[in-house]
């Protein structure tokens, strides 16, 4: 077997920026504990991604992200056999090389992956906590500090795609949405590096176009886009041009709901 | 090129114009035609050709038109006439007239074409209908939600619902002012500039006088606008700002945020009118109270309705609480509300041009109206009042019987609820092909995306037969076979192969065929039906589509009027054609009977869509209200469970109040305007399989 760490484990040295909204931080420690799995809802870009990186630093555990997609079969996920030479050689796939290193293992967006996929991580998931590898005739125990977290956007409503019960069940549930304005202003002002009023005129405009939602955007501007903004401002764009690269038309293809988003931009910052 | 002779262009117009029910020759429209020169020649008959599509007398009317037009004094270039017809051809398409109607309607554009290019001319003018959209999302913005804009003379105001700005606006930055108009109309409204207290303060005992109002407007617009420049700097400065006169310049305007501010002014208002100074000369804003009430009161006979607490708002003056509470019972309070509110918030056109379809726009209360069926409801209502409200079944078809679910009990009321499942009647054929060619360019769109989601392939790994070889697959057979030492068998499956996504989805359609559809509601549905049946047709799924109503759980109706198994075709089509607003909103059993159709389908995924345009109700007051929720709720709970899904998409302003409970935070979708819902439901559609 092969000694190296896995190239998909990462261990994260520096703190991560986190400003935690409510209890998450302490729900979390306490699964972890208990070695229960967790599953994270939310928008996209309102920080479950670095939610988990904060996490993984506080825990000092090494982390696997995988971003599902509907063509990650369990191979993907578990590993598979590689030829090299003359030899064959077993390579773990993330989901394996996070049990054996009691890492904690992201996976973004579950509800993409194909739902033979999402099978193998239910005996992960319950009291088992093992992971069968049925080509290489292993059955990984996973120790204490392993962790599963998964992630969903509830708000896509495509009935196509919704996690089965029999899987929803198996997590400890985390409900993340966009922070509340002064939070908000604190995030984007940290992480684009700009001062904290223009920081609070970019929440105004991020919370006014979530009223849209529905009405020509699936959704509003995410704190992350708010940030891409802030880091054009930073970057010494004025922040009305920003605001129209950065989430305007971000946002919408639709002409006239990226013209109206610009509206409400040229509203917060006048145009030079 | 040469100009075309007359006997040239008679048989091209003919070709042209032989769908036009007009019996004038065509020799001399040929005539008028040969004199112009080529280039205007194609121009006409290429407009001819294309009006004739859709409205060839329309196209007979241009054409006799054209040469006229042509030789004006002043000239004609092709482009304005182009832009003439095409502002005809708009005209006509908002008047949703189908072929052959609607001549009377044209003949103010077709006859003046002068008045036109003058219009035309006026390069600073900014229309509200070209911004509509974006005012629109932008005060939607703005106000989370709550507000929404329509064009409407007489000033900038409003009733707390919508927006009302003028037709158009001219000079310099007009584009800019509009929105700087609705941002400042929405800051009235958020910073209690209209509410009870500052009412209660101008008024003082009866009606405010004019100059008091004046002097508030006057007040107001400085505050909100200052209030502005600090929220929105980008666009405050697009309207000038007012100054007070200086001779009173003592008496300051308040500047403040708040409803403290606006209370402020409404006391300064009374002072300045009672010391008897000449009214101000312009202010942004105009203040109806009259309309702000009547919105409130709509709001609370609604909240009254649904059994639940008011709003804070409403718990200031004891007058308005005890009417809001009356209104649960009494049907007179919400006419009466509806009156009120008529002059407030009817949606009007410009001036110059009425359109047929704007004035008939309901009030409020109509289009949401759960305490007012309208037509046949109402008539069966009186009936029912003197003493009979058993109502009779059809006889043609057997009662199926449905549990109800009833919350006082905790349990369900068994076999309660009596439903019939009836074929919907065919409405008028023409319908819906009148629809599909209004609406020719959105079906065009629909079906190219909706083509775009069939389309979806993808790669089938580890076939027996493919393509193309998998070369993971041989990797993994490869490297398993050596691994075992060749021992075992080896993999045989090691092609991929490309292969159309199986959506396997069935869905049913429940529409709402209560009496409050009436009208433009009604309209909307039909034609989202016939958006949506092109927009499944071209994926594939299999659909049905079923129009609810009912009369107290003894006469719930079901039409049928699609079966999943049914072709779209020529009786579908005038079924589409034939629904139409009937009773009462039961929606427990159409729900309970659509599950099961859905269950015994094959596909994987089933997926029932509602549209509707408010809460349940039904006759009396037992349904309406939290019956009716809890029931519908039930329902609801009871398909999932059998693994349907439900959506909603509804019309209805109040949605977010039960909706949520219902069916779920992210399954239903509101939509402010119903005439939108044709172009947004196969938006909500895609969305929700794709």
């Amino acid at each position: 077997m092969n000694a190296r760490p896995h190239a998909c484990l990462t261990h994260i040295a520096s703190e991560p920026y986190y400003q935690p909204a409510g209890d998450e931080i302490e729900t979390f420690e306490a699964a972890a504990r208990r070695q229960l799995a967790v599953l994270l809802k939310g928008p996209t870009g309102c920080g479950k991604t670095r939610f988990v990186e904060h996490m993984a630093w506080r825990l000092k555990r090494p982390l696997v992200t995988v971003s599902c997609h509907d063509d990650l079969t369990t191979g993907d996920l578990v590993g598979r056999y590689l030829i090299l030479g003359q030899e064959t050689v077993w390579l773990d796939g993330p989901l394996a090389a996070a049990v054996r290193a009691g890492a904690i293992c992201y996976l973004d967006e579950v509800v993409e992956a194909r739902k033979d996929t999402t099978v193998v991580i239910h005996p992960l998931t319950d009291t088992r906590r093992v992971l069968p590898i049925d080509k290489h005739g292993e059955l990984l125990v996973a120790p204490e500090d392993f962790m599963l977290v998964v992630s969903y956007n509830p708000g896509y409503q495509s009935v196509l795609k919704e996690l089965k019960p029999s899987t929803r069940q198996r997590f400890v549930a985390l409900d993340f949405d966009y922070p509340p304005a002064h939070i908000e202003a604190d995030i984007v002002a940290s992480e684009g590096g700009i001062d904290l009023e223009l920081a609070q005129q970019l929440v105004r405009l991020g919370q006014m176009t979530r009223a849209l939602k529905g009405e020509g955007v699936d959704e509003g501007a995410s704190t992350r886009l708010l940030i891409h903004a802030a880091q054009l401002i930073a970057e010494g764009m004025s922040p009305n041009s920003a605001g129209r690269a950065a989430i305007a038309r971000a946002l919408s293809d639709e002409p006239e709901v990226v013209a109206a988003v610009g509206d409400l931009v040229s509203a917060v910052f006048p145009a030079q | 090129m040469r100009r075309r002779f007359a006997s040239e262009l008679a048989p091209t117009l003919d070709a042209l114009l032989f769908a036009s029910p007009s019996h004038r020759t065509k020799q001399r429209v040929a005539d008028d035609l040969a004199a112009l020169p080529r280039h205007e020649q194609d121009t006409v008959l290429h407009w001819a050709q294309v009006i004739a599509q859709t409205h060839p007398e329309l196209a007979w009317q241009v054409c006799a038109r054209a040469r006229a037009a042509f030789t004006r004094p002043e000239g004609l270039s092709c482009e304005e006439f182009t832009a003439w017809v095409k502002a005809i051809l708009a005209d006509r398409d908002a008047h949703g007239g189908a072929a052959g109607d609607g001549v009377k309607a044209d003949s103010r554009l077709l006859n003046d074409l002068d008045g036109f290019l003058r219009y035309r001319a006026d390069s600073d003018r900014v229309d509200f209908a070209a911004l509509s959209r974006r005012l629109g999302l932008f005060v939607r913005a703005l106000s989370a939600g709550s507000l929404s804009v329509q064009s409407a003379t007489g000033g900038v105001w409003t009733d707390g619902e919508r927006v009302n700005l003028p037709p158009s606006l001219t000079g310099a930055d007009a584009e800019r002012r509009y929105f700087a108009l609705a941002a400042l109309a929405n800051l009235q409204w958020s910073s209690g500039g209209l509410s009870e207290a500052v009412e209660s303060v101008l008024v003082g005992s009866g009606e405010p006088a004019s100059e008091v109002l004046d002097w508030f407007e006057h007040l107001e617009s400085q505050r909100l606008h200052r209030l502005l420049a600090r929220q929105l700097p980008g666009i405050a400065d697009a309207l000038p700002r007012h100054d007070l006169p200086p001779e009173i310049s003592e008496w300051r305007a308040h500047e403040g945020g708040g409803s403290e501010g606006a209370l402020a002014n409404a006391k300064l208002a009374r002072e300045l009118a009672a010391s008897g100074r000449r009214g101000p000369c312009a202010s942004y804003l105009r203040v109806d109270f009259a309309a702000v009430r009547a919105g409130r009161e709509r709001l609370a006979i609604e909240a009254s309705a649904a059994g639940r607490k008011l709003p804070n708002l409403f718990h200031s003056a004891d007058g308005q609480r005890e009417r809001a509470d009356q209104g649960g019972q009494s049907l007179d309070i919400a006419v009466g509300a509806d009156q009120g509110g008529a002059a407030g918030s009817s949606a009007s056109g410009s001036e110059e041009a009425p359109t047929p379809q704007l004035s008939k726009a309901p009030s409020p209360d109509e289009a949401h109206g759960s305490l007012q069926p309208a037509g046949e409801g109402r008539w069966q209502a009186v009936v029912g009042q003197a003493g009979d409200t058993e109502a009779a079944p059809p006889a043609s078809a057997a009662a199926l019987r449905y549990d109800e679910w009833d919350y006082r009990r905790q349990d369900y009321r068994k076999d309660w609820c009596h439903l019939y499942e009836v074929a919907g009647e065919a409405g008028e054929l023409g319908w819906v092909g009148a629809t599909t060619r209004k609406h020719a360019r959105l079906i065009k769109q629909i079906r190219r995306r909706f083509e775009a989601l069939r389309g979806e392939e993808r790669w089938l790994r580890h076939q027996i037969e493919g393509s193309e070889i998998d070369l993971d697959a041989v990797v993994d057979a490869l490297a398993e076979f050596r691994a075992t030492g060749g021992r075992g068998e080896i993999e045989s499956r090691l092609f991929c192969e490309r292969q159309r996504l199986d959506r396997s989805l069935a869905v049913a359609f429940m529409v709402d065929m209560s009496g409050s559809t009436k009208g433009w509601v009604n309209d909307a549905e039909r034609e989202a039906l016939v958006m949506l049946c092109e927009a499944i047709e071209t994926l594939g799924d299999a659909y049905a589509i079923f129009g609810f109503s009912g009369w107290t759980h003894r006469r719930c109706d079901l039409y049928r009027i699609k079966h999943f198994d049914e072709a779209y075709g020529a009786a579908v089509k005038a079924r589409i054609a034939g629904i139409e607003a009937r009773d009462y909103t039961r929606m427990g059993p159409p729900i309970r009977h659509i599950t099961q159709a859905l269950v015994k389908r094959p596909e994987r995924h089933k997926l029932l869509i509602t549209l509707s345009d408010g809460r349940p109700d039904d006759y009396g007051d037992e349904y309406r209200g939290r019956y009716g929720i809890e029931d519908t709720q039930r329902a609801l709970q009871e398909a999932r469970r059998t693994g349907v899904r439900s959506y909603c998409i509804t019309v209805d302003r109040h949605a977010a109040d039960y909706l949520p409970e219902l069916y779920g935070s992210a399954h239903y979708s509101v939509l402010a305007d119903p005439r939108s819902l044709p172009l947004r439901v196969a938006q909500v559609y895609r969305r929700l399989v794709s």
